[in-house]
């Protein structure tokens, strides 16, 4: 999906306006001409001129393609379904690991994202139980890092 | 000498040796995956390091992106898409030699030459960066401020194709970095009440999104028919070489050369070294029209050129704190976690550490020969491997990855967050090696330009006041100026 230089321009300088508005109520370092938010503020300056220079160019070009154009794949639902079950699988990890624990949630996300790429289910379920107890063995066993057991806890090993 | 044999014996440890040849397969083996790359591999690596000591940890990623870097040439001959980005440059040679049924002289001179020029960068990277580093050593901020910003506009104005886009996405890797309490007046500054912004947004998990989840993004919404081998059999690599070499010593110097200095430019890595010296070797040739269609001799000089980059990018990396490319960028990262802050004093204070750098990075080059050959062996295997199943294993490893830093989800939400926002900027032609740049030198920029901006108590002139000093700056401000007045000079004609 691509948007017109100015659309991302616009996008641009609300960002850098946002950053302008917060610096305003940095306070100054004390004895000092610079504080913290010179720096931030130079950088939002620089960025607002840029966005200003995309709307412009942008502006000029709009006679020449669309102000969102749609790529091949964004034109396909089934390539979005892709990249939003990438996304919201992501977003799931990070709400139920700690509570159902890393292995289900884990297996979980594999095999949907198994079955939303097309594999096989049988080969989905088989190949998600040992990836995730793969890695699982990799992080929690080797390096030590305390994932999260979850509804496991009674026969964690 | 003493620091030399010590060096020695970091290196040839049975662990460390054992972590080079596991990070050399995992290596070659995400070169040769096409979508993966040879940054994505040193991202993937990071949380493993991290529960290294130094060496070792150094080590595996020297080992896994040089032999990324020759892996990505294996497909790009067997099915012309390239394994990495730095092979896209010859990819059609290498695949036309294969539909001439040279494919075991397209995959030999990948293998050797890679392995040449690597070398070539490691001897380059072992005498100039202590050289450097004495030099480095008389630097105030002044000179450091200079340097940061030569830097940034290397990678903006000489890596991008939109120096304009360029410009808004270091602006926007610099606006990152200035998040949390890193900074000299230690304010915490766009924390929004959330403790876990207050030291900064997290580099590691910020650059597993950005390398490694836009990949995967990328694979899940691509509509590109599955991939298919060429059965073809593929004879002995190594036949023909000794002549290749005698035949192009010219072709393997400069591009060895290029690559290297290529490297060395903060924010352009292998991939445009290879481009720059496939355009010059044919630009220099002797036979140009035979480009295209099935000749060796772009590969041997980019192909050395690509490797040689990888090494050189280590130079700046190491001396002053600036990544030559993405994946020092991450290294840079890396050292500071394991205590080895990058710098001139690096080379005085971790002499030991620092050749046993180099000796990696000249056995890495010299293994690369043996396990590209079983690599090339295995190529067909490696390449028949469904990779709608490995990407989703690779977003699990990712988020477990991105998690161990700080063994907290937050830094899988940052991973995500910079997964999306990598993925839409290269879709809408925002290049990401600048923003990268920007996240890294960001600090190091501020720091120096502070304390700076405090030692001549605001006085601008004080930039220009050191010899070196006005050097840096004087370049820095002819690329940015000089070809606008260029243009200018002539319309005024």
């Amino acid at each position: 999906m691509k948007v017109n230089d100015a659309v991302a321009g616009a996008l641009i300088s609300l960002l850098s306006l946002a950053v302008l508005a917060i610096i305003k109520d940095f306070p100054p370092m004390p004895g000092q001409k610079v504080g913290p938010a010179l720096y931030p503020g130079l950088i939002a300056s620089g960025l607002l001129v840029c966005a200003v220079l995309l709307v412009a160019r942008g502006w000029r070009a709009r006679h020449a393609g669309r102000w969102i154009e749609f790529a091949a794949w964004a034109r396909q639902p089934r390539q979005w379904l892709n990249a939003v079950a990438v996304i919201g699988l992501t977003i799931a990890f990070i709400a139920w690991s700690d509570k159902i624990g890393f292995i289900p949630t884990g297996i979980g996300l594999l095999i949907a994202l198994f079955l939303a790429l097309r594999a096989r289910p049988m080969t989905a379920i088989a190949v998600a139980i040992v990836a995730t107890i793969a890695i699982h063995a990799v992080f929690y066993n080797v390096l030590k890092v305390p994932l999260p057991w979850g509804i496991l806890m009674p026969v964690a090993w | 000498m003493n620091d030399l044999a010590l060096a020695f014996g970091m290196v040839f440890d049975p662990y460390v040796i054992g972590v080079i040849a596991a990070s050399s397969v995992f290596g070659l083996f995400v070169g040769a995956v096409p979508g993966l790359t040879a940054t994505m591999a040193t991202a993937l690596l990071v949380p493993v390091t991290f529960f290294m000591p130094p060496v070792p940890a150094v080590a595996a990623i020297v080992t896994a992106t040089a032999m990324a870097i020759f892996s990505g040439d294996i497909p790009g001959a067997l099915m012309r898409i390239p394994g990495t980005p730095a092979s896209a440059a010859y990819t059609d040679e290498a695949y036309a030699m294969t539909r001439n049924g040279h494919a075991e002289t397209a995959l030999g001179a990948g293998l050797v030459f890679s392995a040449l020029g690597g070398l070539f960068g490691v001897a380059v990277l072992a005498t100039s960066a202590p050289a450097l580093a004495e030099v480095a050593l008389k630097f105030s901020s002044f000179e450091y401020f200079w340097l940061v910003v030569l830097g940034v506009t290397c990678a903006v104005f000489i890596a991008t194709e939109d120096p304009l886009k360029g410009i808004a996405s270091l602006l926007l890797g610099l606006l990152v970095s200035t998040v949390g309490l890193g900074n000299p007046a230690a304010y915490p500054r766009f924390t929004f009440g959330s403790t876990e912004l207050m030291g900064g947004i997290g580099m590691i998990p910020m650059m597993i999104g950005m390398f490694a989840v836009s990949e995967i993004l990328r694979f899940a919404v691509s509509i590109d028919p599955p991939l298919i081998v060429t059965a073809q059999k593929i004879g002995n690599v190594f036949k023909g070489m000794g002549a290749m070499v005698l035949r192009y010593p010219v072709q393997l110097v400069r591009g060895s050369a290029v690559g290297t200095l290529i490297g060395a430019l903060p924010g352009a890595g292998a991939d445009i070294a290879a481009y720059i010296s496939y355009a010059m070797s044919k630009k220099f040739s002797k036979e140009p029209e035979k480009f295209g269609t099935g000749h060796p001799e772009g590969i041997v000089e980019s192909g050395a050129a690509n490797n040689g980059a990888l090494a050189g990018a280590w130079v700046p990396a190491l001396v002053f704190g600036i990544p030559g490319d993405s994946i020092t960028a991450i290294v840079i990262g890396v050292l500071y976690i394991k205590g080895l802050n990058p710098g001139p004093t690096i080379f005085i204070d971790k002499t030991a550490i620092v050749y046993a750098v180099f000796i990696v990075f000249f056995l890495a080059n010299v293994l690369m020969i043996p396990f590209g050959w079983a690599a090339i062996k295995a190529a067909k295997q490696i390449l028949r491997l469904p990779r709608n199943l490995l990407m989703p294993i690779i977003l699990l490893f990712c988020i477990v990855g991105a998690f161990a830093i700080n063994n907290t989800v937050f830094d899988v939400g940052v991973m995500l967050a910079f997964g999306i926002l990598a993925f839409v900027m290269e879709e809408n032609g925002f290049p990401i090696a600048p923003a990268i740049l920007g996240v890294v030198l960001g600090g190091m920029l501020e720091e120096n330009f502070v304390s700076s901006m405090i030692k001549s108590n605001g006085d601008l002139t004080a930039f220009f006041a050191r010899p070196i000093s006005v050097a840096l700056g004087a370049t820095t401000l002819a690329i940015w100026f000089g070809p606008p007045f260029y243009r200018w000079l002539k319309r005024g004609r």
